[in-house]
């Protein structure tokens, strides 16, 4: 008797609460939210992702070069980006290390994408597999 | 009986002060140690409670083919792709049903509580707290088991070492539903042992439900399943016509309880679940010899992290010997039931060398050590091989304390402590009245010893220490 009540409480309460709460958004929400007890950087060569991914063709290599040599290389997996615009990919980058996007334009970051330097336009654009992005910090236009 | 009752009070004060000191060793730096994101399976777990509570999907990691929906995300949680990561994204699954969600409902629970609401948010400083407290408990029942089964020094001497053994301590932060079959299989030990003993149905009642419980933290609780087979079997002389009785009254509580899995499984779809249930079956199996030589030469934290421990490898020796041996102590017998109950588990089930797999052997390993180490203080048993296999521990925790090069300055006065204490030993024997006074203090220094390096060796391990001495 107790077995079969639980049983339905159960059934019940989970397809109730699936059918009322799950959905892509809430998916998406727990998976990429933003994290609450996560420092936030604003030193953008501090992190940087390890290793590289298995799959092969499908990443695109980011390199930030910081002031004072420092240097924070990463590859992220095109399959794990949504967004596959080159703006898509920087945000996704961005939220994996913990960063404001913004910080790239305030620390006056020059982005290059495959060594030609990345315009608005170019942004927007969907990004080609294998692509490498490198930002340099305060670098001066004939650098 | 007043001074019964005092001795009874101060007991429990001594046994309750392993508990806390089990609490405290495994409570320091357990976030930093062992490194988040060395298994992902910790965050896995946590998300699947999360999810569940809060979405009514259960999401998590897990890679086996056979899942409809399969996402490639990057959640940097304990900032582990910064530290240990391989590169790879994880695999992101739903409706995860590798395992049954009571693990994860017990870990994403209490980070739901503390106010988590995002997988990022999972981190190890929140989600190992619960696992923490669940291995405490293990302690706790350790001690328990050995108390009504072989009496109060055994219960000390078992406790104290799995209370502070490094290994075992690591081991029992990491979020692993191991962790959790551990205290269910001693608590239907604990069970079986006093419905054996006293006959009263409450306990095989208990028993069941514990065993019911213990398949919805991993379908290897059905572990505790076979340990009550073999104990009634076991118990078949006595009670010929009470096994088959007792044994359906057993099932018939315990298989509904196991059976909710499947209920739970087939609200997100039978398909779904029965995929996965067979991809489970499709997972590498390594057969061949290393199955029991890693077992019981090489103790793992992960796959990948060795920590080898000279009280578990003591505690096979001392298993083979009560193999040869055949013990006519109920206790012990029990005792190897469950060991032989899990090697069949592991063997069938498992066989690969992960590290959690093996976590459940050990508590069962120390209490036939702890016994055949009390039996030494206590009654003179066996004082060579007593006194031999603590030296193997005590060197073991020195070498590791200390640094084997380091040690050199003290191998002679070593060797002859050693060689004389073994002399005196042979000595002893040959007297009629054994005057082992003096070799119980002895064990008890020794034992003493041990505990202090298992204290000293913990207090010791950080995260450079990890790094560069944990391979």
């Amino acid at each position: 008797m107790f077995y079969g009540v639980f049983v339905l409480l159960m059934c019940f309460g989970l397809k109730s609460r699936m059918a009322n709460n799950f959905s892509e958004i809430k998916l998406k929400e727990m998976i990429s939210g933003k994290s609450k007890f996560r420092d936030m950087t604003d030193d953008l060569c501090k992190y940087q992702i390890l290793g590289d991914p298995k799959e092969v063709g499908n990443y695109v290599k980011i390199n930030i070069m910081c002031v004072a040599g420092r240097k924070a290389s990463s590859t992220l997996s095109l399959s794990a980006t949504e967004d596959k615009t080159v703006e898509g990919v920087i945000k996704e980058y961005a939220r994996i290390i913990g960063f404001e996007e913004k910080l790239l334009a305030e620390k006056n970051f020059k982005c290059y994408l495959d060594n030609k330097i990345l315009t608005a336009e170019m942004e927007v654009q969907m990004i080609r597999p294998t692509s490498t992005i490198d930002c340099y910090e305060k670098v001066n236009d004939e650098e | 009986m007043m001074k019964n009752n005092f001795l009874k009070i101060i007991k429990c004060f001594l046994l309750v002060g392993i508990v806390i000191l089990a609490l405290l060793v495994r409570k320091k730096n357990y976030a930093e140690i062992p490194i988040p994101g060395q298994s992902v399976d910790e965050y896995s777990y946590s998300w699947v409670g999360l999810s569940l509570i809060e979405s009514g999907m259960p999401v998590g990691i897990s890679g086996i083919e056979g899942y409809k929906h399969s996402l490639p995300r990057y959640v940097n949680v304990d900032r582990f792709f910064q530290t240990v990561s391989s590169g790879d994204p994880l695999i992101i699954n739903y409706p995860w049903m590798d395992h049954p969600p009571l693990l994860g409902l017990i870990t994403g629970g209490y980070a739901y509580l503390s106010g988590v609401r995002v997988f990022e948010d999972t981190t190890s400083y929140i989600i190992r707290k619960p696992i923490i407290i669940i291995s405490t408990i293990s302690v706790a029942l350790l001690t328990i088991y050995c108390w009504i089964n072989f009496g109060f020094l055994t219960a000390m001497i078992g406790g104290l070492i799995y209370a502070t053994t490094p290994l075992v301590v690591l081991s029992g932060r990491m979020i692993q539903a191991e962790n959790a079959i551990i205290p269910s299989l001693l608590a239907c030990m604990i069970f079986t042992s006093l419905y054996i003993k006293r006959k009263k149905d409450v306990w095989l009642f208990m028993v069941a439900l514990v065993a019911g419980v213990a398949t919805l933290f991993k379908l290897t609780g059905v572990v505790c399943h076979l340990f009550v087979l073999f104990a009634l079997l076991g118990n078949l002389k006595k009670s010929k016509n009470s096994f088959w009785n007792d044994f359906g009254f057993f099932l018939a509580i315990s298989l509904p309880i196991s059976f909710l899995f499947v209920i739970y499984g087939s609200i997100y779809g039978l398909p779904n679940f029965k995929n996965i249930l067979f991809s489970n079956y499709n997972r590498f199996y390594g057969i061949g010899p290393n199955v029991l030589i890693e077992l019981i030469r090489n103790q793992r934290l992960t796959q990948h992290k060795f920590l080898p421990e000279i009280s578990i490898i003591s505690g096979w020796l001392v298993f083979l010997g009560l193999l040869i041996k055949k013990p006519k102590n109920f206790g012990l017998k029990l005792t190897m039931w469950g060991i032989f109950s899990y090697l069949i588990i592991y063997i069938f089930f498992g066989s690969q060398p992960y590290g959690w797999y093996s976590f459940p052997f050990w508590p069962l390993l120390i209490i036939i050590l702890a016994k055949f180490l009390s039996d030494g203080i206590e009654k003179g048993k066996n004082l060579m091989a007593v006194f031999f296999v603590s030296i193997l521990i005590v060197g073991a925790n020195i070498s590791r304390v200390m640094g084997i090069f380091e040690f050199q300055v003290y191998a002679n006065w070593w060797r002859i402590l050693v060689s004389t204490v073994f002399f005196l030993l042979i000595l002893s024997s040959f007297c009629k009245q054994k005057k082992v006074f003096v070799f119980r203090i002895l064990l008890l220094m020794i034992m003493a010893v041990i505990i202090y390096t298992n204290l000293v060796y913990l207090r010791s391990i950080n995260i450079d220490y990890w790094w560069q001495n944990i391979s």
